[in-house]
């Protein structure tokens, strides 16, 4: 019997011999993005024209002349000859990180680079030189994701690295300071950076009205005198609320989108725009576009979860806004959509990027009664302008040019594929 | 019948991994035994349960097999592992050391510490090693035991974060990989 109880002991002795080897412990592996810097004075000067690169992240889109120039997002701008719109070339790229838009006027471009603007002599396109750098005009820029600047270098590009941590758990961590953002913290910057088309395109922060350079930030408008054109001189801002997204010029009136609604301002004192009149809708994406009567307001459904307002951002939808009286904006009628961004209007004929719904064409002569006329499928564009017959389409799988002379029998001119990462 | 069940199962399993041909099946018999546990565990985390089974033969002093159950802690799984025994002290009443190894499988696909926590439960390891008392009860023993216990739980957890390479949300999810480490209070019976 006294064998047991020692072979009993034996066995509650383990017990507390192993007590103090219990710690459960959690090991956490997560993916960090890192800033790699470069001087101001070495980014600065590389901003010139070099050899073409491979589209990847497009964003905003300008066309000028026989000239398209295409924001590649945070890197810079390439610039396409269209001459052709059947085979258009890719001639070179400028380097400007942190460039998101672009506006141009006669041979000068301007461009955002971070907090800074930068003003480029574009009247040779295969030697483009920077002619000025205005510093400081969009302080609300002056960091990216976590990352605030200095005033002696850049954010050129990002590292992508994976990093461990163990502890016991229970314990509190504190992460290193690296990307570590949600997707709805960033649902602004999302907007800033999403695709976009440039000249009166319907998702540009920049335009241009005469001798105006007008920019709209988060939560403010710019107007700058370009009279110099390349010295541009910020005359005047204005504060206009949070989640401003879009600007869109027509006639002496600026069309402003934001995510709760749209603003008019009446430019006809160009160096100070004034409050005319606003429409305010469900939240969310929301480029504008305007003519003579009415304003098109495209609502897309936030894809990332994101709210506003305290409300999901679930609608996906085209407003038409009676505008004859600005002032008093009304809305005249609602029509279905499944993914709207950006959209652009030659006379009667209404262009809409519908995302995974492809693009359509509507007959809006009669803008309680669209007619679509057709949807071009297998693309899921996101902005698009319309000129003299040639539609310039920005979509997922590449920059389309489309001839609509014949509006019922609109051809795929030519693709510029985009070789995303 | 049911131990005759059990033991047509593990005779399946026993001889092909062997290649050998035994002809007498009473003789094998005998040799089979079922470990049938409940585990008190107790971790830095938390105080759980635990259920297994261990089905095997012996040699000697020695017994190999294989066991599977539920593991209640932290997240509920399901382990799946070889045992060996060794009897240290043989008699009617005896101690077995014992250790085991094999694979822990997720139960739920759903964080219960953290329901905010959604993504996928991958497959990780666990093992046991300790002692048990058998108390001799006619050809079958009751069993108090001890134990060190450690399985991982390793969770894919969705994580949807602004892509500054390539401009866009992307789910990159983040790894987390618990090592849980239990002591454990092992109360069962063995035929």
């Amino acid at each position: 019997m006294k064998k047991y109880y020692l072979q009993l002991s034996v066995t509650i002795i383990t017990i507390f011999i192993l007590q103090g080897c219990v710690k459960d412990h959690l090991t956490t592996t997560y993916t960090f993005f890192s800033p790699v810097y470069k001087s101001k004075a070495e980014v600065l000067q590389n901003i010139k024209s070099a050899a073409p690169q491979p589209l990847q992240n497009t964003g905003k889109l300008f066309v000028l002349g026989n000239y398209i120039f295409v924001n590649e997002l945070n890197k810079g701008v390439h610039v396409i000859d269209n001459s052709n719109p059947a085979s258009p070339k890719n001639i070179s790229f400028i380097s400007i990180p942190g460039n998101i838009d672009i506006a141009v006027k006669n041979n000068t471009l301007y461009a955002d680079l971070f907090t800074d603007m930068v003003t480029l002599d574009i009247s040779n396109t295969t030697n483009i030189s920077l002619k000025k750098m205005t510093a400081n005009v969009f302080p609300e820029r002056d960091y990216q994701y976590g990352f605030a600047y200095d005033s002696t270098r850049y954010i050129v590009d990002w590292t992508r690295g994976e990093t461990t941590s163990k502890r016991e758990l229970g314990e509190n961590t504190q992460r290193e300071p690296v990307l570590w953002l949600t997707a709805s913290q960033l649902s602004s910057d999302m907007a800033a950076s999403s695709a976009k088309i440039g000249v009166s395109g319907s998702m540009a922060r920049f335009t241009i009205v005469n001798n105006y350079l007008y920019t709209v930030g988060r939560s403010n408008l710019t107007a700058f005198n370009i009279s110099s054109s390349i010295n541009p001189v910020s005359e005047n801002v204005k504060s206009l609320g949070w989640n401003i997204e879009t600007i869109y010029p027509f006639k002496d009136k600026l069309f402003i989108g934001s995510q709760t609604g749209m603003f008019i301002y009446s430019i006809s004192n160009p160096k100070d725009p004034s409050f005319v009149g606003s429409f305010s809708h469900a939240c969310f994406k929301d480029p504008v576009i305007a003519d003579d009567q009415y304003a098109y307001v495209t609502l897309r459904a936030a894809t990332d979860g994101a709210s506003c307002l305290g409300v999901a951002a679930q609608r996906n939808e085209l407003d038409i806004v009676n505008i004859s009286d600005l002032m008093q904006p009304s809305l005249v009628k609602i029509y279905d959509m499944t993914e709207p961004q950006g959209l652009s209007k030659d006379g009667d004929h209404l262009f809409i990027c519908d995302g995974k719904g492809g693009l359509k064409v509507y007959d809006a002569s009669n803008v309680q009664d669209l007619k679509l006329i057709k949807t071009i499928g297998n693309i899921k564009p996101f902005d698009i302008i319309c000129q003299a017959g040639n539609a310039i389409v920005v979509a997922e799988e590449g920059i389309y040019q489309f001839d609509y002379s014949n509006i019922n029998s609109i051809k795929m001119v030519s693709k510029i594929s985009i070789d995303k990462k | 019948m049911t131990r005759i069940l059990i033991f047509i199962f593990f005779r399946a399993l026993y001889f092909p991994v062997n290649g050998q041909v035994v002809k007498n099946s009473s003789q094998l018999l005998q040799r089979f035994h079922s470990f049938n546990t409940v585990h008190i565990l107790n971790g830095s985390s938390t105080t759980s349960l635990a259920i297994n089974t261990v089905n095997g033969f012996q040699f000697s002093r020695f017994f190999a097999g294989i066991g599977t159950g539920f593991d209640y802690y932290y997240q509920t799984t399901i382990p799946l592992f070889a045992e060996g025994r060794f009897d240290l002290v043989e008699g009617k009443n005896k101690l077995q050391l014992f250790a085991n190894g094999g694979f822990s499988f997720p139960f739920s696909s759903k964080n219960r510490q953290s329901e905010g926590k959604t993504g996928p439960y991958k497959t990780g390891g666990m093992y046991d090693a300790g002692l048990d008392y058998h108390l001799a009860v006619k050809n079958e023993a009751f069993i108090l035991g001890a134990a060190f216990s450690n399985k991982q739980v390793r969770q894919m957890i969705d994580n949807n974060i602004w892509n500054p390479v390539l401009n866009q949300v992307e789910n990159i999810p983040i790894k987390e990989e618990y090592s849980l480490n239990r002591i454990v209070i092992r109360i069962g019976w063995m035929f």
